[in-house]
C-alpha cells in the first residue's frame, strides 16, 4: 500500500510524516506516535475505547484511516489538559470514583468532553442513550453518569 | 480491629491510581514496546474435532519478516499444563483438535502484520472426527471421545463432585408439594476490555525470564512456567502491569504467555502476543454452562425439607479449574436457607467447544438461578408470596452462630435485614397490591464465600501475603502479588497502611504485582483480596507498629504499652507529648543507641501472610470451604413488551452484607459494575455455535454487553449491611461477586411476576418470552 504524506496538529504539536495507505487513525496514534493513552478494544467501531478529537469532534479512531487526519487537529487523551493539569472531566472522573480498570477511561472521557462543549446536559437518565457508544465493562455505568453530571454541574456554575 | 488511627478506613481516599487513569498514562501490558520487540500470531483450528493429518510451515516461514513458527511438535517438551487437578491440555495441539480456535501454530514476526501474514500460510490438513457439542450427548456411551488415556477420565466426564447431608428421601417423603424442573444457564463470555497479552524477555547473560502479562495468579503462573520450562522459580519474573479487566478470564498459564517465551528465549529478542477480540470470543475461556435438574420438597407452609439435583456441567475440550466451578457451587446451592437435606450429583463433561472456567462468581450464579427460580414456582403453587416464602425458610439473626447441613459456619449472615431493606426501599407490599399489566416484581437472595475459598486436590491452602517496609523518612512500601484489574487494591492498601502506621497516605506506595517483589501468594480470585491480602497486610503492619511503638518508647522513655498512633505521631496515650512517625523512622535506621535492646537497625520490614481459616470439605462435600460468607438480597422490577418481549429493567435495589466496609465507594463500585455484568448475563449474553462448533458471535457488533442504556442507575438503592464478622482481621468481607450472582435470577423471577410463566433457561431473550407468553395464553 502506497504512503501518503500528512500534516496535521496532534495535542498542539505539528506532526509532518507519511502513513501507509490502509493504516487506522487508531494505529498510528498509538503506534505510530506512541500515545498509548487511545485504546483498542473491539477492532469494529463497538466499544469506543478508542475514541479521540479530530478538529473538536469525537471520532472512533479505528473507523478512520490515518491520512484522512491530514490538515487536521487531532486530540487525543494525553492531550485534552496540560501534563501537570486535569481536565475537569478527568477530575470528575476521579472525584466520582467512574472508572475501575480504567482500559475504557480515556475513551469515554473523549466522548464525554465532546458531550459537553456542544449540549446542556441536565439529565441524566437522557445522558445515558448518549453513552451509547462506549462500553465499560466494570463499572455498570451510574458512576460515569455521575461523573458526567458532576462535570456538567461545575461547567454550568462556571457559567 | 484495634484502633483506628487516622479514621481513614471506613472512608472513600481517592483512587491512588486514579491520575493514572483518567490521563491514559497508566501502562497496561498491550501498551508495552521495547526496541526490537517481535510480534506473534496464533494459527488456529478450524474443525471442532479432528485429526492433524499434516501440518505445513515451509510457506509461512518464507514470508518475509517471519522470524520463527513454533508447532506442538516443536514444544513436546513442555508437556501438559495444570491450571487445575487435570492435565489434560498442551500449549499448542499436537496430534488432534478438540475445538475450533485451539492453537496449533504459533508464528513470530517482526511486525504483527508479518507474523499475521505467515500464519495465514500455514498449511494444515485435517481428517475430521465425529464432534459433541452437547454435554448430555457426550456422556452416553457411544460419544465420540475428546480424550483419551488421562487418569481419572471415564468416558468424556473428566471430573464427578458430589455434596450429600442429610435425609434426602425423607424429606422427599415428607413434603406436600415436589417440584422438579430443568434449568440452564449459559456460556457467556467475560469479555474484558483488554484481551490476553502477554511480553516476554530472556536475558542469556543471566538465563531469566521476564514476562510481562495480565494475569490475576502472577506467583501460580510463574510456578507453572518454571515447572513447565525446567527453571528454578528464582529465573522466572511475572509482573503484572495495568489490566484491563479480568472478571476471573485471566488466572492460570495461557498459551500466548508461554509461547511468547518460547519465541523469546530461541530469538533473543522481547516478543508480544496479545490476542484479537475475535479470538477472545472464539478461542478462550468462558462461563461453565449449567444443566441443572433439581428438585425442591416442601411443606404446605412454604418450609423446604430438601434438595436434590444433578449438574451437567459443560466445560468445553479442556479443565483447568473448571472442577472448582462446579464443588463451589455445589457447596451455596441451598443458599442463606434452612435447608436439612441435600444431594448434589454433578459432572465435568468434555465437548469440543473452547474451554469453560471461571467467571465472576465462580458457579454461584448459576446455582443461585436455579434455587431462586424454583423457590418461585414452588411458592406460587403452594398460593405464598415469593417473598414470604422465602422468609419461611431464611437463616435468621437468631439462629447464628449455625452451621448448615453441608458444614459451611455462618457466624454473621444479616440476610434477614438484606430482604427487609429489599422489600422497603423498593416498597414491596404496594407493588404487590396494584401493578400495571406486564410489570413484575422479582425477589432473588443468594450466599457466597466472604472472600476467598479452599478448594483443591493438588494443596490446602486458601491465603496471600505481603511485605511491608518503612523508609527512613517514613514512607512505605508495600510488596504484594494483588493482582489488581479495576478493584483499587492500591488505595485499599494504602488506607490500611496510612491507619495502622499513622503515614499520610501520598507517602505510601504500593508497588505493581511483581513475583520479584512480592512474597508468594495465590494472587487475586474468589474475592479474596481485600479480606486475605487486606489481613496479611494488617499483620504485617501491627509488626512494624509494635517497633515503631518500641522506638518511640525508648525515645520518650515511656511504656510501648502506653503509646498510641494519631496525627502522624507515636504518643503518650492521654498527653501531647509524642515524636512524629517520621522521626521515629529515622531513628530506627540510623541511630542504634537509641533502639531498644535486640532490635536491629533498619528492621522497619515486615512480610506476613494470611491463611484464611477455612477447610477442604469431605467426600461427601461436606465442610467450611471458606472463612466467612456473605449474603445479600436482590429485589428488580421489570416492564415486559408483550408485543416484542422486550424486558426493561426499571428499578434494582440490593442489600449486601459487606462485613465493614472499608473504601464505601470501591465497594459499590464491584457491586454496581457486578450487577451491569448480571443484567448481561439474564438478558443476552451468550456464545453461539453453529453446527461444527464454531462461534457465531465473536464480535462486540455480535456479542452484545450491556451499554448505558440497558443499566439502571443504580447508587442509593444498593445498600450496604456491615455485620462486622470478627473472621477476618478488619472484620470485613469479600464482595467482589456479588453483584453478578442473583442478578439473572432477580431478573428471571420479575418476568415470571409479569408474564405469569417461569423462565427455567437463560438467556431471556424477547423471543423467549414471548414464547413463553404465547404457552400461557395456549
Amino acid at each position: 500500500m502506497a504512503d501518503h504524506g500528512i500534516a496535521l496538529v496532534v495535542n498542539n504539536e505539528p506532526v509532518s510524516t507519511t502513513v501507509a495507505g490502509n493504516r487506522l487513525l487508531r494505529e498510528f496514534i498509538r503506534e505510530d506516535l506512541g500515545l498509548t493513552g487511545t485504546k483498542s478494544a473491539c477492532e469494529d467501531g463497538m466499544c469506543g475505547a478508542c475514541s479521540v478529537h479530530l478538529d473538536g469532534d469525537v471520532v472512533k479512531s479505528c473507523l478512520i484511516l490515518a491520512m484522512e487526519a491530514d490538515g487536521r487537529t487531532l486530540t487525543t487523551i494525553e492531550g485534552l489538559a496540560p501534563p501537570d493539569d486535569l481536565h475537569p472531566v478527568q477530575q470528575a472522573m476521579i472525584d466520582n470514583f467512574g472508572f475501575q480498570c480504567g482500559f475504557c477511561t480515556p475513551g469515554f472521557i473523549m466522548t464525554i468532553v465532546d458531550i459537553l462543549d456542544k449540549d446542556i446536559v441536565d439529565d441524566p437518565e437522557s445522558l445515558r442513550e448518549d453513552l451509547v457508544g462506549n462500553i465499560c465493562r466494570c463499572t455498570g455505568y451510574t458512576r460515569i453518569v455521575a461523573a458526567v453530571m458532576d462535570a456538567a454541574g461545575r461547567k454550568n456554575h462556571d457559567r | 480491629m484495634t484502633d483506628n488511627s487516622n479514621g481513614l478506613i471506613g472512608t472513600s481516599l481517592p483512587n491512588v491510581d486514579g491520575r493514572a487513569l483518567v490521563t491514559g498514562r497508566a501502562k497496561y501490558t498491550v501498551d508495552i514496546d521495547f526496541p526490537g520487540m517481535a510480534h506473534g500470531k496464533t494459527v488456529r483450528s478450524t474443525f471442532a474435532h479432528a485429526v492433524i493429518k499434516s501440518l505445513d510451515t515451509s510457506r509461512a516461514q518464507q514470508v518475509a519478516g517471519v522470524l520463527l513458527v513454533i508447532t506442538g511438535e516443536d514444544i513436546t517438551e513442555l508437556g501438559p499444563v495444570a491450571n487445575g487437578p487435570v492435565l489434560d491440555m498442551l500449549l499448542i495441539a499436537t496430534g488432534k483438535v478438540r475445538y475450533v480456535g485451539e492453537p496449533v501454530a504459533v508464528v513470530i514476526g517482526v511486525t504483527e502484520e508479518a507474523a499475521q501474514e505467515g500464519a495465514d500460510l500455514v498449511e494444515v490438513t485435517y481428517e475430521p472426527l465425529t464432534h459433541v457439542l452437547d454435554p448430555e450427548e457426550a456422556m452416553r456411551n457411544e460419544a465420540p471421545l475428546i480424550h483419551e488415556g488421562i487418569d481419572g477420565v471415564e468416558g468424556n466426564v473428566c471430573w464427578t463432585q458430589q455434596t450429600k447431608a442429610g435425609d434426602i428421601d425423607a424429606a422427599l417423603a415428607e413434603a406436600d408439594l415436589v417440584v422438579s424442573k430443568r434449568l440452564v444457564t449459559t456460556k457467556a463470555h467475560a469479555m474484558p476490555m483488554e484481551t490476553h497479552a502477554a511480553v516476554a524477555r530472556y536475558d542469556d547473560v543471566s538465563d531469566t525470564i521476564t514476562l510481562w502479562t495480565g494475569t490475576q495468579t502472577p506467583h501460580l503462573l510463574r510456578n507453572e512456567i518454571a515447572r513447565v520450562f525446567g527453571y528454578p522459580q528464582t529465573k522466572v519474573r511475572v509482573i503484572k502491569p495495568f489490566m484491563g479487566g479480568a472478571f476471573g478470564h485471566k488466572e492460570g498459564i495461557h498459551t500466548n504467555e508461554a509461547m511468547a517465551i518460547w519465541a523469546a528465549r530461541a530469538l533473543r529478542r522481547p516478543v508480544r502476543i496479545e490476542l484479537s477480540r475475535t479470538e477472545e470470543f472464539a478461542a478462550t475461556v468462558s462461563r461453565n454452562p449449567h444443566i441443572r435438574d433439581a428438585t425442591v420438597a416442601v411443606r404446605n407452609d412454604g418450609k423446604v425439607l430438601g434438595w436434590k439435583e444433578t449438574i451437567v456441567q459443560d466445560v468445553g475440550a479442556y479443565s483447568g479449574i473448571s472442577p472448582a466451578v462446579l464443588a463451589l457451587s455445589e457447596w451455596v446451592t441451598v443458599g442463606p436457607y434452612k435447608t436439612p437435606a441435600l444431594d448434589i450429583e454433578g459432572s465435568v463433561v468434555y465437548t469440543n467447544k473452547p474451554p469453560s472456567s471461571a467467571f465472576r462468581g465462580f458457579g454461584n450464579p448459576q446455582a443461585t438461578f436455579a434455587r431462586e427460580v424454583m423457590f418461585d414456582i414452588a411458592a406460587r403453587e403452594l398460593g405464598i408470596d415469593p417473598l414470604e416464602f422465602r422468609y419461611r425458610n431464611l437463616i435468621r439473626s437468631e439462629d447464628l452462630p449455625t452451621e448448615t447441613a453441608n458444614g459451611l459456619k455462618l457466624d454473621t449472615l444479616p440476610i434477614d435485614e438484606a430482604t427487609d431493606a429489599v422489600a422497603e426501599a423498593m416498597g414491596y407490599e404496594a407493588l404487590r397490591s396494584s401493578k400495571p399489566p406486564w410489570r413484575g416484581v422479582g425477589v432473588a437472595n443468594m450466599l457466597e464465600w466472604g472472600g476467598g475459598c479452599r478448594w483443591h486436590v493438588n494443596y490446602d491452602v486458601d491465603m496471600n501475603s505481603v511485605k511491608v517496609e518503612m523508609n527512613a523518612d517514613g514512607s512505605v512500601m508495600v510488596a504484594t502479588d494483588a493482582a489488581d484489574s479495576g478493584q483499587g487494591h492500591a488505595t485499599v492498601f494504602t488506607q490500611i497502611v496510612s491507619d495502622r502506621l499513622g503515614v499520610d497516605p501520598s507517602t505510601v506506595t504500593v508497588l505493581p504485582s511483581d513475583t520479584e517483589t512480592a512474597p508468594f501468594g495465590l494472587g487475586t480470585f474468589a474475592s479474596r483480596t481485600a479480606v486475605v491480602h487486606g489481613s496479611a497486610l494488617m499483620r504485617a503492619c501491627d509488626t512494624l507498629r509494635e517497633r515503631l511503638m518500641e522506638v518511640a518508647g525508648s525515645t520518650l522513655e515511656a511504656d510501648p504499652e502506653d503509646l498510641e498512633i494519631a496525627d502522624g505521631q507515636v504518643r503518650i496515650r492521654g498527653t501531647n507529648r509524642g515524636v512524629p512517625v517520621t522521626t521515629v523512622a529515622a531513628l530506627a535506621h540510623y541511630v542504634r543507641s537509641v533502639l531498644p535492646a535486640g532490635m536491629e537497625c533498619a528492621s522497619l520490614v515486615a512480610s506476613a501472610s494470611y491463611d484464611a481459616p477455612s477447610t477442604v470439605p469431605d467426600e461427601n462435600g461436606v465442610g467450611n470451604f471458606a472463612a466467612n460468607y456473605t449474603t445479600s438480597s436482590t429485589m428488580v422490577i421489570v416492564d415486559v413488551d408483550p408485543t416484542t418481549g422486550k424486558v426493561t429493567i426499571l428499578d434494582w435495589a440490593s442489600a449486601e452484607d459487606v462485613g465493614r466496609a472499608i473504601h464505601p465507594d470501591l465497594l459499590k463500585g464491584q457491586l454496581q459494575g457486578g450487577v451491569a455484568q448480571g443484567i448481561g448475563f439474564a438478558l443476552g449474553e451468550d456464545l453461539i455455535f453453529d453446527d461444527s462448533g464454531a462461534v457465531l458471535n465473536p464480535s462486540m457488533a455480535d456479542y452484545q454487553v450491556p451499554t448505558a442504556p440497558q443499566v439502571p442507575l443504580i447508587e442509593d438503592k444498593i445498600m450496604t449491611i456491615e455485620s462486622f464478622d470478627p473472621t477476618h482481621l478488619l472484620q470485613h468481607k469479600g464482595i467482589g461477586e456479588s453483584g453478578i450472582t442473583p442478578a439473572a435470577a432477580a431478573i428471571a423471577n420479575a418476568v415470571f411476576d409479569a408474564i405469569g410463566v417461569p423462565i427455567t433457561t437463560l438467556p431471556i431473550t424477547p423471543e423467549k418470552v414471548l414464547a413463553a407468553i404465547e404457552s400461557r395464553n395456549a
